[in-house]
């Protein structure tokens, strides 16, 4: 029973779209995010609802829905990041800017990022998986959270700033406290990250690298003619950090965690590695994890609601990705499915710079991985968990494997 | 034959339609598609046009059927 008075619901707010799903904390998202998303879909009065959680917001429950709000940045602004907005952290550079802002800032990246450049991190890719599982290979058993879809985007992150992936530990030591730890651990966490971008643009300035993308920015990128200012450099390296590593953590454990549970799979994957592609698009829509937030710029009416100014949106990529109007059977992994237009990588203009690079890391990472842990299964009585949070992401793995 | 369209202010470079229609759908150097336009008379590259367009997430593709 509910003894607290009934939260304040804003007057715009027609009372049948009320809802009371809290996306970040609510208890069952630890158990089993994807069915809990499921289940609100289902039950969504209309189209666009009003949570009352998180101080109130709007969710957005179709996916042409979402689409409209994510390619409409005219309306919905990306200023904010996050229900409630924060304050005082650094500025994210695209991402909480809005065209044609955003733009400037932006093209200079989806190039080095592009398709047609993926030869580089796929390689290194490669590399690094067998690295990682080099150490662990005889052991039999491992948390490969810990053992690899940790420390591989760590890595590459490292190669992409062109810093040393010597440091992939120390490095991983501070994601944890930026992302798990309490304020003050995050003000510290923050303040090492910082300092280790600070000295690497200080060193790409005299020793530009060949392949990073920061030596890239600092001495060819330019935005209104002129040279990135350092203030900006810092910004773009802080986005990468927290952009390219839980996200590519959480996916690729979702795809071992999927194979590891169901026997055969391991085996088709590596008889058919033309399947492969398809399964990763399969991974990334069933699995989605990330929940994109845009605030309104202005009064209108949209969809069947009256939206007010600076009124908040979750523009969920899990429940665009789950919703039954566009995917039939949405918790079914069918790899075979006709038309996969999922939004794992968001849409409009923010679409994930870094998709092709996800997309290399897990596909030359499965590559790689799959022969060297013949029969990978979850050890057995392991649950597996999910970390609570609007990023969606497996706790640990637990797995283990023959020789 | 088919014309393919695309609405270049919606495409947003997810480079899916030439990951599924490899033969029909050109990237340009940023991972955009430049195939706005193009005329497809070869009928065997009918499908791989259509699966291209069905996964579009930014629903930038339509196809134009036209008698040849
Ligand atoms: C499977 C892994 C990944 C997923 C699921 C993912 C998902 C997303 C999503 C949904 C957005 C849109 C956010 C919004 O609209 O507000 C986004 C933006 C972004 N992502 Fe990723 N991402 C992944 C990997 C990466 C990697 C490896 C990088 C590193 C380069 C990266 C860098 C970025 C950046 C810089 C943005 C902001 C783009 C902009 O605002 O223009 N992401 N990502
Ligand atoms: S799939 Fe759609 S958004 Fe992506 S490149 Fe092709 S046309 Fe553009």
């Amino acid at each position: 029973m509910n003894l607290t008075a009934a939260p304040h619901v804003p007057d715009h707010v027609d009372p049948a779209l009320v809802v009371d799903w809290d996306y970040q904390r609510d208890e069952k998202l630890s158990q089993d995010p994807y069915a809990r998303y499921a289940e609100w879909i289902a039950a969504a009065p209309a189209e666009v609802v009003w949570t009352t959680a998180n101080g109130g917001h709007w969710m957005i429950m179709r996916n042409a829905a979402i689409v409209d709000a994510l390619q409409s940045p005219e309306l919905f602004s990306s200023k904010h990041t996050a229900i409630p907005p924060r304050a005082g952290s650094i500025k994210l550079i695209p991402e909480e800017l809005d065209p044609p802002e955003h733009t400037k800032y932006r093209s200079i990246l989806n190039r080095r990022l592009g398709p047609k450049m993926m030869k580089f991190f796929d390689a290194r890719t490669r590399h690094l998986a067998n690295a990682l599982i080099d150490a662990v290979q005889t052991d039999r058993e491992a948390d490969l959270m810990d053992a690899l879809t940790i420390p591989m985007p760590c890595s590459l992150f490292l190669e992409m700033v062109g810093l040393s992936t010597d440091r992939t530990r120390e490095f991983v030591g501070w994601k944890d406290e930026l992302f798990k730890g309490g304020d003050a651990e995050r003000a510290a966490a923050q303040a090492k990250i910082v300092g280790m971008l600070e000295e690497t643009i200080a060193d790409k300035r005299v020793n530009p690298g060949e392949f990073d993308l920061m030596s890239f920015l600092i001495h060819e990128g330019r935005v209104d003619d002129k040279p990135i200012s350092q203030e900006d450099l810092m910004s773009y390296g802080f986005l990468f950090f927290i952009a390219g590593l839980d996200t590519v953590t959480s996916l690729m454990t979702s795809c071992f965690a999927y194979i590891a549970q169901r026997p055969g799979t391991q085996e088709r994957l590596l008889a058919e590695p033309r399947s492969i592609p398809d399964f990763v698009e399969e991974m990334l829509r069933r699995y989605s994890v990330v929940n994109p937030v845009r605030t309104a710029t202005q009064d209108f009416n949209w969809r069947g609601v009256r939206v007010r100014k600076d009124d908040q949106f979750v523009c969920s990529t899990v429940i665009a990705d789950l919703d039954p109007a566009e995917f039939s059977d949405p918790l079914k992994v069918d790899v075979e499915r006709a038309e996969n237009r999922h939004l794992g990588f968001g849409g409009g203009p923010h679409r994930c710079v870094g998709s092709h690079l996800a997309r290399t890391e897990l596909m030359a990472t499965l590559q790689e991985v799959l022969p060297r842990l013949p029969n990978l299964r979850i050890k057995p009585g392991a649950q597996l968990t999910y970390t609570p949070g609007s990023l969606l992401g497996l706790a640990s793995l637990p797995v283990a494997w023959d020789d | 034959m088919i014309i393919i369209h695309v609405d270049t202010a919606k495409c947003s470079g997810h480079a899916r339609c030439a990951m599924k229609g490899p033969d029909v759908y050109e990237l340009d150097d940023d991972g955009f598609c430049c195939s706005d336009g193009k005329i497809v008379t070869d009928e065997a590259l009918r499908t791989q046009a259509i699966h291209g367009m069905k996964a579009c997430p930014e629903r930038a593709i339509t196809i134009e059927e036209r008698e040849s």
